[in-house]
């Protein structure tokens, strides 16, 4: 088991969750079991993910209008990520309030 | 120096020899770097260098910029904001986001008042599109409504810079300030209650997030470039004070860590100001896009189709050529 506790990201909506990394793929249906992970950190991406558990991106900010509407989905999510690489499958715990990711 | 000398002056500086900044409070895709010229003893910031204005756009955002200086500095006289010959807007530090944001914290509640202004007018606004609904295809209105809108950019930029310049410096510091005393937990728990309001909880539902998201993609700004969205008269009204269940606790908290007492008063700044400043930040975003712009841009195109010109060259005649065409 590897636990990674150090700062992870910014985070932008609270929450914890446990799940799986998925890296992001246009037009997949995510479920509340999917930690999803975006290169690009986009409204138009973020707006189609509503029914994630987590999102997480190395992009982005605070007052990002993806930011924004991962908040209003209220999903726990980590932008501006660093420090950290994750791989696609990965089993894994997202604590956002403590902007933490702790692989399982 | 006059506004001539002082565009002058900029513009004759090759971008590349100018200085660079970083900005912590925007991602580097959102575009953090602000450039900074001396000019006359005087810094002049510009903080959008991806962002170049034609005479067009600046024929709907000159006067509104200098009104908002007279509004805000009504002592100064010289000019605080200009476009150089490029096309990029600067500003001398009072009315950058850097000067904005310790104005206000100053003085809190000239921010609430420009703000209050400017809801009244985004009501006004909305409610005129509302009533030219049925008219604004109607070419018989066409010199008229171009007019209205014209009128519309002027009051709704009236406070341009405090709205959509101001912002992310404005959130920014304030989660800073939070960190400087409280845990991450505490911050985590409390900071993204800022950040929330009706306009976009509004948006989501009738699905106009993803209609805006089009214009993502665009890597020009002006008053037409969302010009492909339907028009819409959008409005959420904004809430003027909001309450957080956690409040008394991070007050609290603050104390126990004990705050200094100029902080404590810039927290107390930050927590009238930001929800608000979120609040109209997220409503002009809207009005801007699917409102004025949307609706100009079917103005321009049913000018184009009957001068015969194309929306472009329209654009490049500029505006009196425009006003003239359509007389």
């Amino acid at each position: 088991m590897k636990s990674n506790n150090g700062p992870t990201g910014i985070c932008v909506s609270s929450g914890e969750t446990i799940g799986t990394i998925r890296f992001y793929k246009k037009g997949v249906a995510y479920t509340k079991q999917d930690i999803v992970l975006l290169n690009e950190w986009l409204t138009s991406g973020v707006a189609l993910l509503k029914n994630a558990g987590g999102l997480l991106s190395s992009r982005g900010g605070i007052t990002c209008h993806a930011s924004i509407i991962a908040r209003e989905y209220r999903i726990p999510c980590l932008v501006g990520l660093k420090g950290v690489e994750l791989k696609d499958g990965q089993k894994v715990r997202l604590n956002a309030t403590s902007e933490t990711i702790t692989i399982l | 120096m006059t506004r001539q000398d002082i565009i002058k002056k900029i513009s004759s500086i090759p971008v590349e020899k100018m200085v660079v900044v970083q900005v912590q409070c925007r991602p580097a895709e959102k575009s953090n770097q602000v450039l900074v010229v001396n000019i006359d003893g005087k810094k002049w910031f510009c903080e959008r260098p991806k962002y170049f204005w034609s005479n067009f756009d600046r024929a709907f955002l000159e006067k509104p910029y200098l009104s908002e200086q007279k509004l805000l500095y009504p002592g100064i006289h010289e000019p605080m904001t200009i476009f150089d010959k490029r096309g990029l807007l600067w500003s001398r530090e009072e009315m950058s986001s850097f000067g904005l944001l310790k104005y206000f914290l100053e003085h809190p509640n000239l921010y609430l008042s420009a703000m209050a202004e400017h809801t009244y007018d985004a009501q006004n606004i909305i409610q005129q599109l509302k009533d030219r609904k049925k008219i604004w295809q109607n070419t018989d209105y066409l010199a008229e409504n171009f007019r209205i809108i014209h009128e519309m950019y002027a009051r709704f930029y009236r406070f341009q810079s405090s709205i959509f310049m101001l912002f992310d410096e404005m959130a920014y510091r304030f989660r800073e300030l939070l960190i400087k005393y409280l845990t991450k937990e505490e911050v985590n728990l409390y900071f993204p209650n800022f950040l929330s309001g009706e306009a976009t909880k509004l948006a989501l539902l009738k699905g106009y997030v993803a209609e805006r998201a089009a214009l993502e993609y665009q890597t020009t700004r002006g008053v037409l470039y969302a010009m492909s969205l339907k028009p819409r008269a959008f409005y959420a009204k904004p809430q003027f004070f909001s309450f957080y269940e956690n409040d008394g606790e991070i007050v609290l908290s603050l104390l126990a860590k004990k705050i200094l007492s100029k902080d404590l008063q810039i927290f107390m700044s930050y927590r009238m100001m930001l929800p608000f400043g979120y609040q109209i930040n997220e409503e002009a975003q809207y009005i801007e896009t699917a409102g004025l712009s949307a609706h100009l841009g079917v103005l321009m195109k049913m000018i184009a189709k009957k001068t015969g010109y194309s929306v472009d060259q329209l654009q490049a005649k500029g505006m009196p050529a425009i006003v003239k065409l359509l007389k």
